[in-house]
């Protein structure tokens, strides 16, 4: 998936050495799909934001401790999905999962910006597809997004969400079937 | 239509497909168009899939996520500046005075470190009669070479393959030092300008910023604008591809743009669609067109000891050699643009040494001259 992973490999190992820019590139190079996904799992803006900034605050202060990582950005994922399913478990925020799944509106606020992509390409198409995925229930939603945003193949969405590929597979399927009735129209 | 539904939804299981709209590399892009070639008839489909996957792609960018990482990143900051502030020592030491000392010494051991890397590949030189400047910084590292410009005017270097980047003050370049792989690939910083040698079997990839230039053998200068991060690629002969990389923010349109001779693109994050120029004479000024005098490589009863130091400065690569061994040794050659090989061939016939690559460079073999 990466052209670069040896340039990636040496970042992170000099991160680990305690390098603050490698550190700093780490962070910049990830932040905004991390934050993508993030906001899949949790609506709430500020506590996503609380929950990465710990995240990396964490990352740095065991640094030598860190494996040396196929995937950094796999990584990532994997701790933050941890620490937002932890989260949720501990501070018994069980129901505001639930309720995000009936919800409308994801935390994807239709930002200016978005509105003006949408004018710019097929804009219906987007704006209903868009509308499409947030009735889907969650799972199906992150398995979207993981798929065709961040570009993992089926095994990394498998060992991301704890589920065996078949699974993977049927949540795909299902989302897909859903969402392609909604383009058609 | 129901078989185009069907293929579709087909398309839409490939990993290749979603590579070849998020991630684009020559691999796959070859593949597509392979596959196109040999089924017209699902053309309609495959670009149905792709629409899809890229509408997919644009509904799950999340608007303002931008400031919100900017947000996050000082609060990073904050939180490892006050973890890491020194706790009042029980001594009566000012607490600023203590800590200026510190960062004096840090920052004497990184300048240390580079200048010892420099040192490492210069052999003990003092008695001998003529110095090529070191003029740029080489430091190899697992056979990876990492080459700066430090001094305030352009540089030439050269890569083993015989092509030549010219770099201007500041600039540097990673690679391969013997790229040996089956593709050249090279990481830029900063501005330069490549001369590529031709090698049909060995594409050459730069990749500065955000994007990657691909090449066969060509000229064209890469530069990146300090002030709002627009990277230009100016191609002067021959033909480039460019396409943006992975590491990227996802940008889902950018199909791989072919630059031609006196074609230039200029990058900006936000565009969605980008689009060949044509070069006019303001870009061809010296500060975006890096030239400088290459490298003399004609050798007039030289001592093939001031030989292998040219080399190595123009190659980043280490040559070690026994100097007492080659002491006497004088060559007259004219070398051009060879490859670093067969310029190494060249010299050590003359004075009837071996030479052999290991981790560390070069190594030069052989019997003293008469």
């Amino acid at each position: 998936m990466e052209n670069e992973p040896d340039e990636e490999m040496r970042c992170w190992l000099q991160f680990k050495e305690g390098d603050r820019d490698a550190f700093a590139a780490i962070y910049q190079r990830n932040i905004l799909s991390l934050i993508a996904y993030g906001l899949r799992l949790c609506s709430d803006r500020d506590l996503l934001k609380d929950q990465i900034q710990e995240l990396f605050v964490e990352l740095w202060h065991s640094r030598r401790n860190l494996a040396t990582t196929g995937s950094v950005k796999f990584y990532l994922f994997k701790a933050l999905r941890y620490k937002l399913i932890r989260l949720e478990k501990s501070r018994m925020q069980r129901d505001r999962f639930v309720r995000i799944a009936m919800h409308a509106d994801n935390g994807f606020e239709d930002s200016a910006e978005d509105r003006v992509i949408d004018k710019e390409i097929h804009a219906s198409q987007v704006a209903s597809l868009r509308e499409a995925i947030k009735t889907l229930p969650i799972r199906q939603q992150e398995v979207i997004q993981l798929r065709y945003y961040q570009g993992f193949t089926h095994e990394q969405i498998a060992e991301l969400m704890e589920l065996n590929y078949q699974s993977v597979s049927n949540l795909l399927h299902r989302a897909l079937s859903r969402l392609k009735k909604a383009a058609d129209h | 239509m129901e078989n185009i539904d069907e293929l579709v939804a087909q398309l839409l299981q490939d990993d290749r497909l979603i590579a070849w709209v998020l991630f684009p590399d020559e691999e796959v892009i070859a593949y597509w168009e392979q596959w196109m070639k040999d089924n017209p008839q699902g053309i309609t489909a495959l670009f149905r899939a792709r629409g899809f996957v890229r509408d997919l792609a644009y509904t799950e960018k999340p608007g303002n996520a931008r400031e919100l990482a900017d947000t996050v990143w000082s609060g990073v900051e904050t939180a490892l500046a006050s973890q890491e502030a020194p706790a009042p020592p029980p001594e009566t030491l000012p607490l600023t005075r203590r800590s200026s000392i510190t960062t004096w010494l840090l920052a004497a051991s990184f300048t240390g470190i580079l200048i010892l890397g420099g040192r490492l590949f210069w052999p003990k030189s003092n008695d001998h009669p003529v110095q090529p400047e070191q003029k740029v910084v080489n430091l190899l590292v697992h056979q990876d070479l990492d080459r700066v410009n430090q001094t305030d005017r352009n540089q030439v270097i050269y890569l083993v393959d015989g092509s030549r980047v010219t770099l201007q003050p500041g600039a540097g370049i990673r690679y391969a030092a013997y790229l040996q792989k089956d593709k050249r690939e090279v990481y830029l910083k900063g501005n330069a300008f490549f001369e590529v040698a031709k090698d049909a079997r060995r594409p050459f990839f730069v990749y500065s910023g955000d994007l990657v230039v691909h090449v066969l053998g060509t000229s064209f200068a890469v530069s990146t604008d300090k002030t709002n991060g627009e990277i230009m690629v100016l191609v002067k002969t021959g033909k480039v591809v460019v396409s943006t990389r992975p590491s990227a923010y996802p940008n889902p349109a950018q199909k791989p743009l072919i630059l031609i001779q006196d074609q230039k693109l200029i990058y900006k994050k936000e565009h969605t669609n980008w689009t060949a120029a044509a070069v006019d004479s303001q870009d061809l000024i010296p500060e975006k067109i890096p030239t400088a005098k290459a490298v003399v490589f004609n050798f007039e009863e030289t001592p093939v000891i001031s030989i292998f130091q040219t080399l190595e400065n123009a190659y980043g690569i280490p040559i070690h050699y026994d100097e007492k061994t080659f002491s006497h040794c004088i060559v007259t050659t004219s070398l051009s643009d060879e490859t670093f090989e067969e310029k190494l061939k060249i010299i050590c016939t003359a004075i009837g040494a071996n030479w052999r690559f290991d981790e560390e460079g070069v190594t030069i073999e052989g019997k003293p001259c008469n």
